[in-house]
């Protein structure tokens, strides 16, 4: 019963007019630079977060939620008409999404894509919904040792499930690095300013996250991307699936939205991983794994059920534990503490008109999305016939102006080059961008817990194994470190057979 | 200029560069205190976590001679045409305005694309330029100048 009355409070705060026009066009914004290719949400709620000090937290929040997970359904679009992941979830939609496009099937592709869309992410609702309460009555009994070991898994979780552990592993580390930049919270000295007073209080995440996933993305894309070739028109009937492909797409679906769920819950991994590990899931259990990659169903309404999961189960160790559930969160989270909120265990009790209407705002956008995606699609695929080289010249001026706003100084535009630079070496040298951000956002909050640990405990490293929750933390840790090395030993040996098979021939 | 390009193996290229910055960083933090465990200096965590980047970093590039060689491309020319035109856009915000600013950047920024035309870029250039000025500084009413002054 008290979820009925948790959403009832919910539903006096979101259905306001101000908070439903905040969320329609957070969401319409967010499908709009989904369907984009070459820009992604990260970019998009950067840009925004400087706009987000004129209004309120609540619509705010909203707002940048809603760009968040309607980009998780308009990626999809270019992913399955032109091969091009409009964000780097909807990768996996390429996989079987465009051979389906190409043997005539975009409609139905389009139309499945939207229906798992909304599947998954009101399944990942539901678990927000019910799981939240819970989980932050376990945070109130959260001391720095649990923090941080909590942290830990977040960081060895992301490396655990990117291409090369050690290349994410490296990535996590530089960004921690990267953290250390500027005035230490214990000792007040300044590290790595190299004389520059702008530096004294870090390096601006919304730089970072635009020179990474804006400048980078856009050197990267210049050139390539390609959206003449577009000629599709789409009626409602077209896109309507047949019986087979319900029968074979329904069970799909909720296998993503649980392994979405999953891994949006815990903190370090989420969309990208969970559709990856959703389709390799999908291809697993098939009987005729042959047909993925040559436009299985399956492969494009499995991940696309995870990847929307994921972004509603990210917001719970975001709201109920202060600790983003992956680095678009991180901004969020970010947003918030700038409105003088501080997520954590005592936000659903101290705000609950907050957090349940964030949640209820979050159906409302859902159900727009469906809207948004499934009668005005065409709408949005005479939009990806922009081409790239218009949209390019602007993005750049975009993020140039949204970095600039942030302290009004145009020292952060250099930053912003600088770090642009270093994010498009390390993507072109296939390097990971995302854990790099998640260690450079998770780093202060981690040293600050390992020396509070270290000072209440006496520089004692047994703290970490006679705290209880902390200590099963660490072991679940240890087993994704020994998960990471038993399976990249396998992956060699396999390579060292399948080599000499090759020589003996 | 956008076909300076540059083929590097890149496990070998990403490992020296992972280790060039993790032995600057470490020479960089010497300077500050490590401290003990129980009370750890502003140097503890830098130096630990260069030290760590050298390490992988170094594990990178000499496991990549094992490993089949695999060059990648390193678009140089569009790199250095996208961090000028967004150094150009900070240089002349302050003194030229917003305009002029958006107006040189997009020019200098649509000259990476191998299409466009010239008649094109200047019409994008103003296009945006004006759009610019419209959203931001009316619209949006951030505080920035518009002209020269």
């Amino acid at each position: 019963m008290d979820v009925i009355a948790n959403l009832g409070i919910g539903l006096q705060a979101a259905l306001t007019p101000t908070m439903l026009w905040y969320c329609f066009i957070g969401v319409l914004l967010g499908t709009f630079i989904g369907v984009l290719p070459g820009i992604g949400p990260l970019a998009a709620i950067s840009l925004l977060l400087p706009i987000t000090y004129y209004i309120g937290a609540d619509v705010a929040i909203v707002m940048l939620a809603g760009v968040y997970y309607g980009a998780q359904y308009g990626g999809s679009t270019a992913a399955i008409l032109l091969r091009l992941p409009g964000t780097a979830s909807s990768a996996v939609a390429c996989l079987d999404g465009n051979p389906m496009a190409r043997n005539g099937r975009a409609g139905v592709a389009l139309f499945i894509t939207t229906i798992a869309s909304f599947a998954g992410a009101i399944t990942g609702l539901i678990i927000l919904i019910f799981f939240s309460p819970y989980i932050a009555k376990l945070g109130l009994k959260f001391g720095s040792a649990e923090y941080f070991a909590l942290m830990l898994l977040g960081l060895v979780a992301a490396c655990t499930f990117s291409d090369s552990p050690l290349k994410g592993g490296a990535m996590v580390v530089l960004g921690l690095l990267l953290s250390m930049v500027g005035t230490d919270v214990n000792t007040g000295v300044i590290r790595y300013t190299f004389g520059f007073s702008e530096l004294s209080s870090g390096l601006s995440l919304v730089a970072l996250a635009m020179g990474i996933f804006g400048v980078a993305d856009i050197i990267r894309n210049i050139n390539t991307i390609d959206t003449s070739q577009l000629s599709q028109r789409f009626t409602l009937r077209s896109m309507l699936p047949n019986r087979e492909e319900w029968r074979r797409s329904l069970p799909s679906m909720a296998r993503g939205s649980a392994i979405g769920s999953f891994f949006g819950t815990l903190p370090g991994t989420g969309a990208s991983i969970s559709s990856f590990m959703s389709y390799a899931t999908e291809k697993k259990l098939s009987r005729h794994p042959e047909r993925f990659g040559h436009g299985a169903i399956e492969g494009v309404a499995a991940p696309e059920a995870a990847n929307n999961a994921s972004a509603q189960t990210a917001f719970v160790p975001t709201l109920t534990l202060g600790i983003p559930g992956d680095i678009t969160m991180a901004l969020i989270l970010g947003a918030l503490i700038i409105h003088g909120i501080t997520p954590g265990p005592q936000l659903i009790t101290a705000q609950p008109e907050l957090f349940w209407g964030l949640i209820v705002s979050f159906i409302i956008g859902n159900i727009l999305l469906v809207v948004f995606n499934i009668p005005m699609i065409g709408l949005w695929v005479s939009m990806l016939k922009i081409p790239y080289r218009l949209l390019y010249p602007t993005i750049l001026v975009f993020i140039s102006v949204g970095v600039f706003s942030v302290s009004n100084s145009t020292f952060d535009i250099y930053t912003v080059v600088a770090i642009g630079v270093l994010g498009y070496l390390l993507s072109t040298l296939r390097f990971d961008p995302a854990p790099l951000l998640l260690g450079f956002i998770l780093g202060p909050l981690m040293e600050e817990h390992f020396r509070r640990a270290m000072l209440l405990s006496r520089g004692n490293l047994g703290t970490f194994i006679d705290r209880p929750i902390s200590f099963s933390i660490l072991i679940i840790t240890a087993l994704a470190i020994g998960f990471i090395m038993t399976s990249s030993v396998r992956r060699r040996l396999k390579a060292n057979k399948t080599d000499k098979a090759s020589h003996a021939n | 200029m956008t076909k300076l390009t540059l083929k590097v193996n890149h496990d070998l290229f990403g490992g020296l560069l992972l280790v060039g910055i993790g032995a600057y960083a470490f020479y960089h933090g010497q300077q500050y205190a490590l401290g003990s465990l129980a009370r750890m200096g502003p140097g503890f965590l830098p130096t630990l976590l260069s030290a760590m980047l050298c390490v992988m970093g170094a594990t990178l590039a000499v496991s990549s001679q094992w490993r089949p060689s695999s060059r990648v491309q390193i678009q140089l020319g569009q790199l250095l045409i996208v961090a000028a035109s967004l150094s150009l856009f900070a240089l002349l915000l302050r003194p030229a305005g917003l305009l002029t600013a958006t107006f040189v950047s997009v020019l200098v920024s649509s000259w990476a694309d191998r299409q466009i035309t010239w008649p094109g870029r200047l019409l994008l250039a103003g296009v945006v330029a004006g759009l610019a000025s419209l959203i931001f500084i009316f619209g949006l009413g951030m505080t920035m100048p518009l002209w020269w002054g």
